[in-house]
C-alpha cells in the first residue's frame, strides 16, 4: 500500500470515528468541516494530485472520491441519528404525568326518560310507525269521550284527572293523540304517540307528571296475533332477545279485547328476583284491539278498518331498564344522577 | 276488594284450593281478575292446637309459674311452663307448639324456663290476636276436640283474596258474583240458596206507602216492612265475616244488609220505619237548595239532579249513596222498611262525586248492579234479619219495575272471532263458553254453508258489559287463555309518513347541547303561581324578550297542593330551582338543558302551548391544576348557544342589551344580560343570575340562565346546507389593536369591519381585551386578528395595505376608534 493510500485510509477511519462519536449536530458539523470542508483533510489530499502522473491521477482520484462518498454518507447517517435523538430528548423533556386529571369539560347526556323514548321511537320506526304529538291541555272530548269514556263512567276513576276548566283537562294518557290522527290522517296508518301525561297522584311510585308512549296500527285486517307479534318484537329489541312476552286479560275502555303485557324479567331472565318479586315476569304496559266505539267517534267504518294499540309508561321502562330504585329521582335533575345515567 | 274463599265455597265447590290458593288466584288473574294478594289467615295459627291439661304442678324454681302436662292427642304429651293462674287440670286450652308463629311474629320455640324444659305455650285470646285484652289463658268449652287445629275449630282457616276488579266487571263485586265467574272458569256447578223465612199475613203495601216518581233514574224499587225487630250486636260468625273483609260491624240489622251486599253485590238500605213521616216513601230528585245530614253526621248540599229517597216532608236517603241520619237504624228501632233497588249508575256516580261521599254502595251502583238481583237480595236480607233480630216479615212486598230491563242479544260469527284473534277457534267451545257465561245461544239458520257459524247470544243481565260481537271475542280469548294467541308481524303496505317535525328538531337540539356538556332535565309542567310570578317579576319584561306571558297563568281546578297550582309560564323558574337543589346536594358545577312546553291562556277559552328551550349553568369547569383562565361563565353558555344556532344554519343573530336597563327581567343581572335576536326577531334571553338571588340562596358560584322560544326559532327548519367552494389561494392575517369608548360594542366594530373590507375579510377574531391604567378612563383596547383571503387569486401586498388603511380610517370616522 502506497503512502497516500495509507493516509487516505487514516483520514477515512478517523473521520468515521469522529462522525459517530459526535454528541450533537453542531459538533458533528464541525467534524465534517474538519474532513470535508474547503481546507479539510480530504480536500487537502486532493491537492496532492497535481504531483502525480496521469495514470496515478486517475486511480488516486477514484480512491479519494470513494472515500468522500463514504464519508458524506456516513455524515448524513450520523446527522439523522443525532436529529432523531435530539427530538426524542426534547419529547422526553415535555413528559407529562398521564394520570393528571383530564381538562376538557365533561360532555352532557340525555335524561333517562327521553333516552328510553328515543330508543322506543327508533325501534318502532323500523316497523313503519311515525311519531305524533298532541296538546298537554286537552279537551275532555279527546281525553275521554272519544276514547269511549263517557261522563260519569266508572272508567274515569281509573285515571285521577287534573281539571283546567269545565271542558279541559291535563291529558291523563297519550291516547288522545290516536284520535287526532284518526281524524286527520289517511288510512292505513301506523303512529307513535308520546309525551307528558298527568294524574292526581304523588307517592313513592307515582309522579303527577310522567310520560307515556303508545303505538297504533290501523289497517284492513288486524288481529290480536299481529299485536302480540309486534309487542314481542319490541320487547326483544328493547329489553333483549329471547325474553318471552305474555298477555293477561284486562280492561281499557278504548280497546277490546284488552290485555296487560308482561315480559320475562330482563334482570333475572325469568328466574325470579327482587325486581319481578320472584315471579319472573314484569308488567310493562297495556294493549288491545281498537274498540269499534273509538272508530265510531272518529267516523271510521268498522270492520272495514281495524286496529290495535299498545302503550307503555316511559318512567317505568327506564326504571326497569336501568334499575333505578326511586322514581322521584327522575324529576329532581341532580347532576350526579344524570351523569350516572349518561352512557 | 276482599273476598273470602270460605264464603265463595258456599256457592261453588273450591275446597280443593284451600291448600293451594295460589293456583286458583293464578287462574283468576289469567282470566282478567287480578288477585293482588292472598291473605292466608290459617298461617297465623299453624301449630296451634287444642290441648287438655292432664296435670298442673308448681314450677320447682318459681312460685308464680306453673308446670303443666298437656296432651294434644292420643299418646302425645307436652311439658309446658305457664305464667297464668286461671287454669286447672282437666281444662281444655289453646296450645301453641314449637314452630308456631303467633300474630305479631311471636315465634314459639322449645325452651328452658328457670331450669325446666317447656315445649310450647298456653295462649290467651290477646296472644292469638282475637281480643284487645284478656285475663289469663283461654279456657275452651269441655266439648272442644283435643288435638284439632285451633283454626279449624274456630273457623279461622279462611283465605282472603284481594282482588283488583276492572270497571267493566261489576258482576264480580260480590261473593256470589265471583263464585259464578269461578264456576264458569272451572266448569263447576253454581249452588244457589233459597231464602226461607216465615211471611206474615200482614201486607207491606197496606202498612206503608211507596211512590217511585223518577222511574227513569230508578228503574226498579223493592221494599218490605218488618216489624218488631230487636236491634243488638251481631253474632261472632257475622262479625268475623264482615271484619275479615274490612267492614265494621254495627248492629244485627245493618250488618245483615251489608252481608247481603257482599254476598250478592246488591247494596241495600234499612230505614227506621217509625222515623218515616207520613209512613210513605217517595223516590224523587232533590228539591232546590235541599240539605241532608248523612249517617256519619256531615251535611250534604243536594242539587236537583241528585236522586233522593224522601218521606212526606224531607230527604231520608241519598239514593244509592248514603242514608240520612234522620231515619237510620238505631238501637231503639222497632220497625224497619227494607229497600233493595236498582238506580242508574251515572246518577249515583254523579251524586257521589259531586258531594264527595264514597261508600261501598255508591261504588257498586256506579259500576252497575244486576237489576235481576234486587228481589233475591231482599229475600235473603229478610231471611237474615228475621234470624238475627227476630221480627215479623210482612208479606206483599213492593216491586216497582214498570219497564223491565231487556236482555241484549248479540250476533257472533265464529269466523270473525278467528280473524280478530289471529288463530282458528273451536266453534263448539265458543258455544260452550257462551252458555257457561249464562247466555242462551241460538244458531242462525244459514242460507249457504259458507254463512254458517253465526249465533244469536242472549246475554244475562248481570253481564251488561257484553253488548257487541267484539266483547264476545274477548270472552272467548279470555276463557280459552290469552296464551293461545300466536305471534305474527303484520305487513304494512304503505310508505311510512314522516315523524313529527319538532321531535326531530328537538332531538338535534338535545344532541348539540349534550355535546356542549349539558345534561337533559325534566321538570313538572306545573309550578306555584306565587313563586313563579315573584321570580319573573313584571310580565311586560318577559313579553319584551320574546317569551310572552299571559295575563294570568293557567290554573288547575284541583291542584295536588298550592306549590304546584298553575301550569308554568316559563322554563327558567324550574331550572333555577334545579340549581338550588343541586347546590344543596353539594354539586357546585353543572349544566342543564330542558326542552318543554310553557302554557298560557289563548283566545276564547283555548290554551296556548309554547315550546321552549331552557338552559342553566353554574360553576367553572373543574380542572384546577391547569389554572384555566377565568372568563365570565356567560360566555361559555353563549358559545354553546351559538354552536347550536350555527348547526341550524342560522348566522344572522345578535345579542342585544337594551339601552333601558329597567326592561331587564327581575331575576337577571343588569350588566350581564342580552336578548337573542335572530333574523330581526326576539327569541329569548341569556343572562347571569341576579346577584341577590344568588346570595339569598347561598350560592357561591356564578349562575347563568337562558330561555329561547323554539316555536319561533324552528320556523323554516331544517334549513338546507349547501356546499360553498373552498378557496385554493393563501390567506393573510393582520393584527390590530384599537382603543375605543367602553360603550362601543365589539360586534358593532366587527360589523363595521365587514362592511368596509367586504368579501376579502373572511374571519374576524378578538384576541385581547384591555381596560386599565394605561388607558384613559372610560376606554378599552380591543385587539383583533383579521384574516383576508381571495376566492380567485393570491392577495397582493398592495391590496392588503390599501384595505388596512381603509379599515383604520373607516373605523375612526364611523366609531371613533384609534389604532393603539
Amino acid at each position: 500500500m502506497s503512502e497516500t493510500d495509507k493516509q487516505l485510509q487514516e483520514i477515512s477511519d478517523e473521520a468515521l470515528k469522529a462522525f459517530n462519536s459526535s454528541e450533537n449536530s453542531k459538533a458533528l458539523y464541525d467534524e465534517k468541516v474538519k474532513f470535508l470542508g474547503k481546507s479539510g483533510r480530504l480536500t487537502e489530499m486532493m491537492k496532492l494530485m497535481a504531483k502525480l502522473s496521469p495514470e496515478e491521477k486517475k486511480s488516486f482520484g477514484q480512491k479519494v472520491n470513494e472515500v468522500k462518498i463514504r464519508l458524506e454518507s456516513a455524515y448524513s447517517n450520523a446527522e439523522e441519528n443525532l436529529k432523531r435523538k435530539e427530538i426524542e430528548a426534547s419529547m422526553l423533556a415535555e413528559e407529562v404525568d398521564m394520570t393528571l386529571p383530564s381538562v376538557k369539560p365533561p360532555t352532557g347526556g340525555p335524561h333517562p326518560v327521553f333516552q328510553v323514548m328515543d330508543e322506543i321511537v327508533t325501534i318502532l320506526s323500523r316497523l313503519g310507525y311515525s311519531l305524533r304529538t298532541g296538546p298537554l291541555i286537552e279537551k275532555d272530548y279527546y281525553n275521554f269521550e272519544a276514547l269511549n269514556i263517557p261522563p260519569n263512567h266508572p272508567a274515569r276513576d281509573m285515571q285521577d284527572t287534573f281539571f283546567v276548566d269545565q271542558t279541559h283537562v291535563l291529558r291523563t294518557h297519550t291516547s288522545p293523540i290516536q284520535i287526532h290522527s284518526l281524524e286527520s290522517e289517511q288510512l292505513p296508518l301506523r303512529i307513535i304517540g308520546t309525551g307528558g301525561v298527568f294524574r292526581v297522584d304523588s307517592d313513592v311510585s307515582h309522579l303527577p307528571h310522567f310520560h307515556q308512549i303508545e303505538g297504533m296500527c290501523v289497517d284492513r285486517k288486524v288481529s290480536m296475533a299481529d299485536l302480540k307479534g309486534t309487542i314481542a318484537f319490541f320487547v326483544g329489541e328493547f329489553f333483549g332477545k329471547g325474553l318471552k312476552t305474555r298477555f293477561r286479560p284486562s280492561f281499557f275502555p278504548f280497546t277490546e279485547p284488552s290485555a296487560e303485557v308482561d315480559c320475562q324479567c330482563p334482570i333475572c331472565k325469568g328466574n325470579g328476583c327482587s325486581l319481578c318479586k320472584q315471579s319472573g315476569w314484569i308488567e310493562i304496559g297495556g294493549c288491545g284491539l281498537v274498540n269499534p266505539k273509538v272508530f265510531e267517534h272518529a267516523k271510521i267504518k268498522y270492520p272495514e278498518w281495524q286496529g290495535f294499540a299498545f302503550g307503555f309508561g316511559l318512567e317505568r321502562m327506564a326504571i326497569i331498564k336501568y334499575g333505578i330504585d326511586d322514581i322521584r329521582l327522575l324529576p329532581e335533575n341532580d347532576v350526579r344522577f344524570l351523569r350516572q345515567m349518561s352512557i | 276488594m276482599k273476598l273470602s274463599l270460605q264464603w265463595i265455597n258456599e256457592f261453588v265447590e273450591v275446597d280443593d284450593y284451600f291448600t293451594q290458593p295460589e293456583v286458583l288466584a293464578e287462574k283468576l288473574t289469567r282470566a282478567g281478575l287480578e288477585v293482588e294478594e292472598i291473605i292466608n289467615r290459617r298461617k297465623d295459627y299453624d301449630h296451634v292446637v287444642i290441648g287438655l291439661i292432664l296435670e298442673k304442678d308448681k314450677h320447682p324454681n318459681a312460685d308464680k309459674l306453673s308446670l303443666c302436662r298437656v296432651t294434644t292427642g292420643e299418646g302425645v304429651v307436652h311439658q309446658i311452663v305457664c305464667g297464668a293462674q286461671n287454669h286447672k287440670s282437666g281444662d281444655r286450652v289453646v296450645v301453641a307448639l314449637p314452630g308456631a308463629v303467633l300474630p305479631g311474629n311471636f315465634q314459639i320455640k322449645q325452651s328452658s324456663i328457670r331450669g325446666v324444659e317447656s315445649s310450647g305455650m298456653l295462649c290467651s285470646l290477646k296472644e292469638l290476636a282475637l281480643a284487645e285484652e284478656s285475663q289469663g289463658i283461654e279456657i275452651l268449652p269441655t266439648d272442644a276436640p283435643v288435638g284439632t287445629a285451633f283454626a279449624d275449630y274456630k273457623g279461622l282457616n279462611d283465605i282472603i283474596f284481594e282482588l283488583k276488579v276492572t270497571p267493566n266487571r261489576a258482576d264480580c263485586l260480590s261473593h256470589f258474583g265471583l263464585a259464578r265467574e269461578i264456576s264458569c272458569l272451572l266448569g263447576r256447578e253454581i249452588k244457589t240458596h233459597e231464602p226461607k223465612f216465615e211471611i206474615s199475613a200482614q201486607s207491606t203495601k197496606k202498612e206503608f206507602a211507596l211512590e217511585v216518581k223518577s222511574t227513569d233514574l230508578c228503574p226498579r224499587y223493592t221494599g218490605r216492612f218488618i216489624s218488631n225487630v230487636a236491634i243488638k250486636p251481631s253474632p261472632d260468625w257475622l262479625k268475623r265475616r264482615l271484619e275479615s273483609l274490612g267492614l265494621k260491624s254495627i248492629n244485627n240489622v245493618v250488618d245483615a244488609t251489608n252481608y247481603v251486599m257482599m254476598e250478592y253485590g246488591q247494596p241495600m238500605h234499612a230505614f227506621d220505619a217509625d222515623q218515616i213521616q207520613g209512613r210513605k216513601i217517595i223516590v224523587d230528585v232533590a228539591q232546590p237548595d235541599e240539605k241532608m245530614i248523612s249517617l256519619d253526621g256531615s251535611t250534604l248540599n243536594l242539587k236537583t239532579k241528585h236522586l233522593t229517597i224522601r218521606d212526606s216532608s224531607r230527604v231520608v236517603c241519598l239514593a244509592g249513596v248514603v242514608g240520612g241520619q234522620n231515619s237510620g237504624v238505631s238501637e231503639n228501632t222497632k220497625n224497619i222498611f227494607l229497600e233493595a233497588a236498582f238506580f242508574l249508575p251515572q246518577v249515583v256516580r254523579q251524586a257521589s262525586r259531586d258531594l264527595g261521599v264514597e261508600t261501598d254502595s255508591a261504588y257498586r251502583f256506579s259500576r252497575g248492579v244486576d237489576p235481576d238481583s234486587t228481589m233475591r237480595a231482599s229475600l235473603r236480607a229478610t231471611e237474615l234479619i228475621t234470624q238475627l233480630a227476630g221480627g215479623v216479615a210482612y208479606g206483599d212486598p213492593y216491586d216497582v219495575y214498570p219497564s223491565p230491563v231487556a236482555k241484549k242479544v248479540v250476533t257472533v260469527k265464529a269466523q270473525n272471532v278467528t280473524e280478530r284473534l289471529g288463530y282458528t277457534i273451536d266453534e263448539k267451545l265458543l258455544v260452550d263458553y257462551m252458555k257457561r257465561l249464562g247466555a242462551s245461544v241460538k244458531e242462525t239458520k244459514a242460507a249457504t254453508p259458507e254463512a254458517s257459524g253465526e249465533y244469536e247470544v242472549e246475554m244475562p243481565l248481570f253481564r251488561f258489559d257484553l253488548e257487541s260481537e267484539i266483547d264476545l271475542v274477548e270472552e272467548y280469548a279470555r276463557l280459552a287463555g290469552y296464551d293461545l294467541i300466536p305471534e305474527s308481524l303484520p305487513v304494512f303496505a304503505k310508505s311510512p309518513t314522516a315523524h313529527d317535525k319538532n321531535y326531530i328538531l328537538n332531538r338535534k337540539t338535545a344532541r348539540i347541547f349534550m355535546g356542549e356538556g349539558f345534561y337533559q332535565a325534566f321538570n313538572f309542567a306545573f309550578v306555584g303561581a306565587q313563586e313563579e310570578a315573584q321570580f319573573l317579576g313584571l310580565k311586560t319584561k318577559m313579553n319584551g324578550i320574546g317569551l310572552s306571558l299571559g295575563e294570568d297563568p293557567v290554573r288547575l281546578l284541583n291542584p295536588l297542593n298550592e306549590q304546584i297550582n298553575v301550569m308554568r309560564s316559563c322554563l327558567s323558574y324550574g331550572l333555577f330551582q334545579n340549581v338550588l337543589t343541586n347546590f344543596r346536594k353539594g354539586n357546585h358545577f353543572g349544566r342543564l338543558f330542558e326542552i318543554g312546553m310553557s302554557f298560557q291562556k289563548g283566545e276564547e277559552g283555548a290554551f296556548k302551548e309554547n315550546l321552549r328551550l331552557g338552559l342553566a349553568a353554574w360553576g367553572q369547569v373543574q380542572n384546577l391544576w391547569t389554572q384555566t383562565q377565568k372568563h365570565p361563565l356567560i360566555f361559555e353558555v353563549k358559545s354553546s348557544v351559538e354552536q347550536w344556532l350555527k348547526q341550524q344554519n342560522i348566522s344572522a343573530f345578535s345579542w342585544v342589551t337594551p339601552q333601558d336597563r329597567s326592561l331587564i327581567p327581575n331575576f337577571c343581572h343588569l350588566g350581564q344580560f342580552a336578548e337573542l335576536v335572530v333574523e330581526g326577531q326576539k327569541v329569548g334571553y341569556l343572562s347571569t343570575l341576579h346577584p341577590s338571588l344568588r346570595d339569598e340562596n347561598k350560592i357561591r358560584e356564578s349562575v347563568v340562565l337562558a330561555e329561547i322560544n323554539l316555536d319561533v326559532l324552528y320556523k323554516g327548519q331544517p334549513r338546507p346546507n349547501r356546499f360553498g367552494s373552498l378557496s385554493q389561494y393563501p390567506s393573510v392575517e393582520r393584527d390590530f389593536a384599537f382603543v375605543m369608548k367602553k360603550s362601543v360594542r365589539v360586534d358593532e366594530v366587527m360589523k363595521a369591519m365587514k362592511k368596509i373590507a367586504g368579501a376579502l375579510l373572511v374571519k374576524t377574531e378578538v384576541f385581547d381585551l384591555y381596560e386599565g391604567e394605561k388607558l384613559m378612563l372610560g376606554q378599552k383596547s380591543v385587539a383583533f386578528r383579521l384574516t383576508f383571503q381571495d376566492q380567485n387569486a393570491t392577495l397582493q401586498d398592495k391590496t392588503i395595505s390599501d384595505l388596512q388603511q381603509k379599515l383604520v380610517e373607516g373605523l375612526e370616522n364611523q366609531l371613533g376608534l384609534s389604532l393603539r
